[in-house]
């Protein structure tokens, strides 16, 4: 019973980090890595609008 | 003694050299350019200010106070037609990345992009046109990618907006070449964003494989739930499947790759490791032996690529592979027969043939060579010969392309194509061609081949000592293979000289790519070039000789000099400027100019004469040095007391003022502070040459530098320092080359390690292995010794490689690896390498003070 209950647990918590994986590729993927210095000057800048 | 001013400061005069231009930050010569009680140091800057403020952008200035760009350097040329190229469809088609005739993309790449302010302004492009939809900025690599809408706004319009903001885009020869450029571009960015892909898949197995395998490690072998070892097993199976297909992908291509043209490279020794790991943890798993070295495996991909993101780290402000198209305009204007008589157009550079009259205007590079038909110009042949004053052409002279027209416009016919001219055939020649193999691939190649045969032969070794005990003898055998690990050059070396570019890159010392810190430790020779290399470009000299000068009379003089457009004069009456002398609005009368003499005119009610001795009526002076300081745009130095010469040499500007001689400017190219060290470091272990375009004026004082005549060569074309140092690498020497220009661009590409100084981060540089900023060239022999310590560092790694290596085959040998040995050693082993290369990397700078 122990086993079967550890196999289903592990499943599920696998499939979880499969999200984050996702969420990775997704970030690599819309271009987030690609320039790190130009959104962190750009937050920067106060807007008086 | 260097900063004797002729008369104190004058205290009635308010001193307008201590206001700043509200937009720009520059002093300002003159203070009736006004708007809102802010001072403006010219037009420019006024009218950028009004159009910021009439569109309620004046945050721009809250950012960071006096941000704007400077007026001051840019071409004074304000004529609307000088973009007409940019309505050629041809030229537009180029320079746009998409368009639908709804909306167009464009990439610029703006020099002037500086701080936060820029940033914010250029982002904010859309109130200052309805036509401009969005625009972004890469701060980095100091391009705006600006989408807008044709209909509004055409691609001209977009320029012209940036350009009176004062960012003028950078439109050149190779931003029209962009279709091969933008795929190269494309291609390094999906490499680098599979790269973080790959590392992130093998980073999420590594971690999940290694819970997976915990179970087994913590109960010991056979105590587990067999079907739980399964199922732990057909998991990590399921999660190392992407890591070898994908990640590890990279490795089996490479060493393919090298296989199949009959050579190992060190991708190899890697592929059959990894290959091992996966097979036998496989059939391991599947017999229900062990659950597999998976958590290893993932774990050894993972590192491996995190050493290669580490080694790729690239400086994304500087090109390093850029030729004479970087600096070539992208258009000329040239004066045609049209309907109405002879029409002045502009055409793009491909389409510039032989036999058509281009009109060259004040610091534009003429694009081929041509035959001047203007009676009389200056040309500064800087670029093409490293001769630093401009030359005097007569009509009929040939004027060689990459020189750079000062002062009035000129008129010329160009005889040869752009790409056949005196300075770019240069870029025909074979060394342009060819791309030898850099010096790390050289090691690591070597070291592979040597890795997997030691490796293979042991493996075999172990086979046959085991043999008629089939099983263990497969054992032992797959056992070697998958515990020797090439660690020392995959994980070392990458760490080691990945840390030494970062190191560097902070230090001001910008390589190309980790290699060049291998080809650093080979060199023996180090050739300079002398204008803009030892001597700083920018930068003069400017010493008085003579007698006294009244208030009065240096604001006659000031005035004068400014209304001259010769270089000469108008360095002196920087100085002037900087070293405090009044600057006064004068009248100015009578002004001529008379050629390779010298020019006279009436300030007030005085008569002021400036040039040659002979025009001047010079005479012996009294040898009284009443001023002497270097110009430099932004600030001031005093000149240090090494390296001056005890005669007078250099370009001299006499003047009279009333008929009265009153004496001499010498206007010196100034040498770069630290010199005498840097050559007493380097001289004990590197031979010293100068390779220079220019006269031999400076040969005396470039003498106490270079001990042996024969090192020192004047008069060179940029062909002639390619072949000398071809010459230099043929007596087996490995040639460093100093240079700063296009006419060096050879001997840089030719030279084992090519080192292009910089005034500024983003100036533009020939094609180079290294970028250095200009005041750094007096830490170059710390470099190079630091590059030595870098391949010592490595060497030392590899030792300790060499131990663990030791360790882990005489288990695998003697048949007695397990997951557990193998999930222990690994990460052990290469923690070490990696943190012993880091650490040692750290301190050895901190140490060394770099």
């Amino acid at each position: 019973m122990a086993t079967e209950m550890v196999m289903i647990l592990v499943g599920f918590s696998t499939a979880f980090a499969l999200t984050f994986l996702a969420a990775f590729i997704w970030a690599v993927k819309s271009g987030q890595f690609k320039d790190n210095t130009t959104p962190a000057l750009r937050i920067l800048v106060d807007d008086k609008e | 003694m260097p900063n004797l001013k002729i008369s104190p400061p004058n205290q009635d005069v308010p001193s307008t050299s201590q206001t700043h231009c509200h937009h720009c930050g520059e002093i300002c010569a003159d203070a009736s350019i006004t708007a809102d009680d802010k001072a403006f140091c010219c037009e420019g800057c006024k009218f950028v200010y009004e159009l910021l403020r009439d569109n309620n952008l004046c945050t721009y200035y809250d950012i960071s106070a006096q941000s704007g760009v400077s007026f001051k350097n840019a071409l004074p040329d304000k004529r609307r037609s000088r973009f007409d190229y940019l309505d050629d469809p041809q030229t537009q088609q180029s320079l746009l990345e998409f368009t639908n005739g709804l909306i167009a993309k464009t990439t610029f790449h703006l020099p002037q992009i500086h701080c936060s302010s820029c940033l914010w302004l250029l982002e904010k492009l859309h109130k200052l046109s309805n036509g401009i939809i969005s625009s972004r900025v890469d701060f980095m690599r100091k391009e705006v990618s600006i989408t807008f809408d044709p209909e509004q706004i055409s691609l001209r319009g977009v320029v012209e907006l940036l350009t009176t903001i004062g960012y003028e885009p950078e439109l050149r020869q190779q931003n029209i070449s962009i279709s091969s450029n933008k795929k190269q571009n494309n291609a390094t960015t999906t490499t680098a964003t599979s790269l973080y892909l790959k590392i992130g898949i093998a980073g999420f197995a590594f971690g999940n494989t290694m819970i997976f395998s915990f179970p087994e490690y913590l109960s010991g072998v056979g105590e587990l739930d067999s079907r739980l070892r399964m199922f732990f097993g057909i998991m990590s199976i399921a999660l190392a499947l992407p890591v070898l297909l994908y990640s590890a992908s990279g490795y089996f291509q490479s060493s393919w790759q090298s296989l199949k043209q009959r050579h190992i490279n060190l991708d190899v020794p890697i592929a059959i490791g990894i290959l091992a790991l996966f097979v036998r943890s496989v059939v391991e798993i599947a017999s229900g032996a062990t659950s597999g070295y998976l958590d290893s495996f993932t774990g050894l991909v993972f590192l491996l690529l995190c050493g290669k993101l580490f080694q790729q780290k690239t400086f994304d402000a500087i090109a390093f592979d850029r030729d004479y198209k970087s600096y070539f305009p992208i258009a000329v204007t040239v004066r045609r027969k049209g309907s109405s008589g002879a029409d002045e157009t502009t055409i793009p550079l491909s389409a510039l043939g032989v036999g058509e009259r281009m009109i060259i205007r004040n610091n534009e590079l003429i694009p081929a060579d041509s035959v001047l038909e203007s009676a009389v110009g200056h040309v500064d042949y800087s670029f093409v010969t490293g001769e630093s004053a401009p030359v005097e052409v007569l009509c009929g002279n040939v004027l060689y392309a990459g020189g750079r027209v000062m002062g009035a416009a000129l008129e010329m016919t160009s005889v040869k194509d752009v790409s056949q001219s005196y300075l770019t055939s240069l870029w025909n020649n074979e060394t342009f061609q060819k791309h030898p193999q850099s010096a790390l691939e050289q090691v690591s190649d070597t070291f592979g081949a040597y890795f997997t045969a030691f490796v293979l032969v042991l493996a075999g070794a172990a086979f046959l000592a085991w043999l008629p005990n089939v099983g263990t003898a497969v054992n032992a055998a797959t056992a070697v293979l998958v515990i020797a690990c090439p660690c020392a050059m995959t994980l070392a070396a990458p760490f080691a000289l990945g840390w030494t570019l970062k190191i560097f890159g902070n230090a001001g010392f910008y390589l190309k790519n980790t290699s060049v810190v291998l080809e650093l430790t080979r060199i023996n020779a180090v050739v300079f070039d002398k204008t803009g290399t030892l001597t700083n470009a920018r930068t003069n000299r400017v010493q008085y000789k003579g007698q006294g000068l009244t208030s009065h009379e240096q604001e006659y003089l000031a005035a004068a000099l400014r209304h001259s457009t010769h270089p000469l004069t108008r360095s002196i009456a920087t100085v002037m400027q900087y070293v405090g002398m009044p600057a006064a609005q004068l009248q100015i009368s009578n002004y001529e100019e008379i050629p390779s003499r010298g020019f006279q005119c009436r300030v007030e009610e005085h008569y002021v004469r400036v040039g040659s001795a002979e025009f001047v009526g010079g005479e012996t002076v009294e040898n009284t040095t009443i001023i002497s300081a270097n110009v430099h745009p932004e600030r001031l130095h005093f000149q240090s007391p090494h390296l001056e010469s005890q005669h007078l040499q250099g370009a001299q500007v006499h003047i009279a003022i009333d008929g009265a001689y009153k004496g001499l400017f010498n206007v010196n190219a100034e040498y770069r502070r630290g010199l005498a060290k840097l050559f007493s470091q380097l001289r004990p272990k590197h031979k010293l040459y100068l390779l220079s375009g220019d006269n031999d004026a400076e040969h005396d004082t470039l003498s106490d530098l270079f001990t042996d005549d024969r090192a020192m060569a004047f008069f060179q074309t940029p062909q002639d320092k390619l072949d000398c140092v071809k010459t230099l690498q043929e007596s087996g020497l490995g040639v460093a080359m100093v240079g700063d220009g296009l006419n060096d661009a050879g001997a840089l590409r030719q030279s084992n390690v090519g080192i292009a100084l910089a005034e500024e981060r983003g100036t533009f540089s020939p094609a180079c292995d290294a970028v250095m900023s200009a005041h750094k060239l007096d830490r170059l022999a710390d470099f190079i010794g630091f590059a030595g310590y870098t391949r010592r560092v490595i060497i030392a790694a590899f030792w300790i490689s060499v131990v663990y290596n030791i360790v882990g085959l005489s288990c695998a040998v003697m048949g007695l690896l397990s997951p557990l040995v193998s999930a222990v050693l690994m990460p052990v082993s290469n923690a070490t390498v990696i943190g012993f290369t880091t650490a040692a990397t750290i301190l050895g700078a901190k140490l060394r003070k770099i």
